[in-house]
């Protein structure tokens, strides 16, 4: 195959094919596809990809990834400033902003504590979040790692570092999924479902 | 299980996840019948997922795997186990992630070791004990994972001179794999000492069931030797550190500090 393809095209393949979830098949399409749309689509393209890189940073602040630090979110003054999401993925904040209803800010750990896998305390954000409430009085810091062992384990470990500094600390309710089905609900999902009804309102 | 396409239903304890492409998740299982595999959970990532709750770290699960083209794939899963009490705790998430880190790295792929998955299911209910001394269900954890994947070290015969061994002092020799008595430990390196109270809980703990240790009281000078003693004859056989030990440390450490606050970050 390797003497039928030009070489920049090879290597566009490759690169594709480095991407997670993209197979050899998956890359020669896209490949194919650039080859043969209009030139400003590769163009917009490669202009996307070289700013991705040179204009992102870490908020100082926050550690989300942003053009400018602070962040927007971090330098907003109609939010709350001493309200704290802390999640693990940049992701995780979209995922909170969608929903409208938070004021807050947020603090994104890069991960969650996995000691199987070799990440601990050390390679998160989590001294930047002590070092961040020491600074500056927060009121509350919410815990919304993801609801799974590596989570657990994260949000536990944010609750003994916070806890002595005297601020008060919640973690996100797991329950029942919207559109869900009781019957198909593990046990440990309905069990923490009922520990956290509330009052009908 | 060789052939593609094939089903077979087995139980299995989840010793690693990670996610892969969108929504899917490729997990390292310890079945009871096909040993140590790697399958896909498909779709287990979305929220809506049925099987989701059930691919947990650590969790006992019935799952129905089918033979793909590289990679097993589960079917179906039910959780049998969650070991809730694990959950909430920093140390006994420790502990089960070392029992599942020794399982990981000792048992070859696809190889069915019913002493080995026995072992790790019992050693969770164990851990998940209110009030259990839990380095002492470790190290007994540690002791029969050695034995069942065919490392255990001698206690009762020299590990030189084949000789039983008299209670007394002795030594310890990771090389030799075992005890060693006193005159065949002379002139040799790296022995270390191994003295009596240490060396009559280690022989013990290989021949008594858990019931029987568990209601011992071990002081903290002994359980730093066996410590020391289980760690390191694990660490020469698998030539690498153990991730969940530093982690386990590290959790100690914090507790520490947080008991004496006077202590800077």
């Amino acid at each position: 195959m390797s003497q039928v393809l030009p070489p920049s095209v090879t290597k566009l393949i490759d690169a594709f094919s480095r991407l997670p979830g993209v197979g050899s098949k998956t890359a020669s399409r896209l490949t194919y596809y650039l080859l043969r749309a209009p030139e400003d689509v590769s163009l917009a393209l490669s202009e996307a990809l070289v700013e991705l890189k040179t204009k992102t940073q870490y908020c100082e602040i926050c550690h989300n990834i942003t053009e400018d630090s602070p962040c927007p979110v971090c330098r907003d003054v109609r939010r709350d400033q001493t309200t704290i999401v802390v999640v693990e993925d940049p992701l995780d904040v979209v995922a909170v902003e969608r929903t409208g209803s938070y004021r807050g800010v947020y603090h994104v750990l890069h991960g969650a504590i996995s000691p199987v896998d070799g990440i601990g305390p050390d390679h998160l954000k989590l001294k930047e979040l002590v070092e961040r409430i020491e600074a500056k009085p927060v009121a509350e810091v919410i815990i919304a790692t993801n609801p799974n062992m590596e989570g657990e384990a994260t949000a536990m470990y944010v609750k003994q570092m916070v806890e002595p500094l005297g601020v008060k600390i919640t973690r996100l309710a797991r329950g029942l999924p919207s559109g869900g089905d009781l019957e198909y609900v593990d046990t440990v999902t309905l069990m923490r479902a009922f520990e956290g009804r509330g009052d009908m309102k | 299980m060789s052939s593609r396409g094939r089903v077979a239903k087995t139980r299995a304890i989840i010793l690693r996840r990670s996610d892969l492409g969108e929504a899917d998740r490729l997990v390292t299982l310890f079945t009871e019948d096909y040993g140590k595999i790697r399958a896909v959970a498909k779709g287990v990532r979305k929220p809506t997922a049925k099987a989701a709750g059930h691919v947990e770290l650590y969790t006992l699960a019935e799952v129905v795997l089918s033979k793909g083209r590289d990679l097993y794939i589960i079917t179906q899963v039910e959780l049998l186990e969650p070991f809730l009490a694990l959950q909430g705790d920093l140390h006994r998430i420790g502990y089960a992630s070392l029992f599942a880190e020794l399982v990981d790295r000792f048992a070859v792929d696809e190889m069915q070791i019913p002493e080995a998955f026995d072992l790790l299911v019992n050693g969770l209910n164990w851990l998940s004990e209110p009030g259990v001394d839990l380095r002492l269900v470790s190290r007994y954890y540690e002791m029969h994972i050695l034995n069942a994947m065919g490392y255990a070290p001698t206690f009762f015969t020299c590990a030189i001179g084949g000789e039983r061994l008299q209670p007394e002092d002795q030594f310890y020799s990771v090389i030799e794999g075992g005890v060693v008595c006193r005159d065949h430990a002379a002139g040799h390196v790296n022995m270390t000492a191994l003295p009596l109270p240490v060396f009559k809980v280690l022989r013990h703990m290989m021949r008594s069931e858990w019931e029987t240790i568990k209601v011992l009281t071990v002081g903290p000078l002994i359980h730093h030797d066996l410590q020391r003693i289980l760690h390191n004859t694990i660490i020469f056989l698998l030539e690498k550190r153990l991730q969940s030990v530093d982690f386990l440390r590290r959790v100690t450490e914090l507790e520490e500090r947080n008991i004496d606050p006077g202590h800077p970050f």
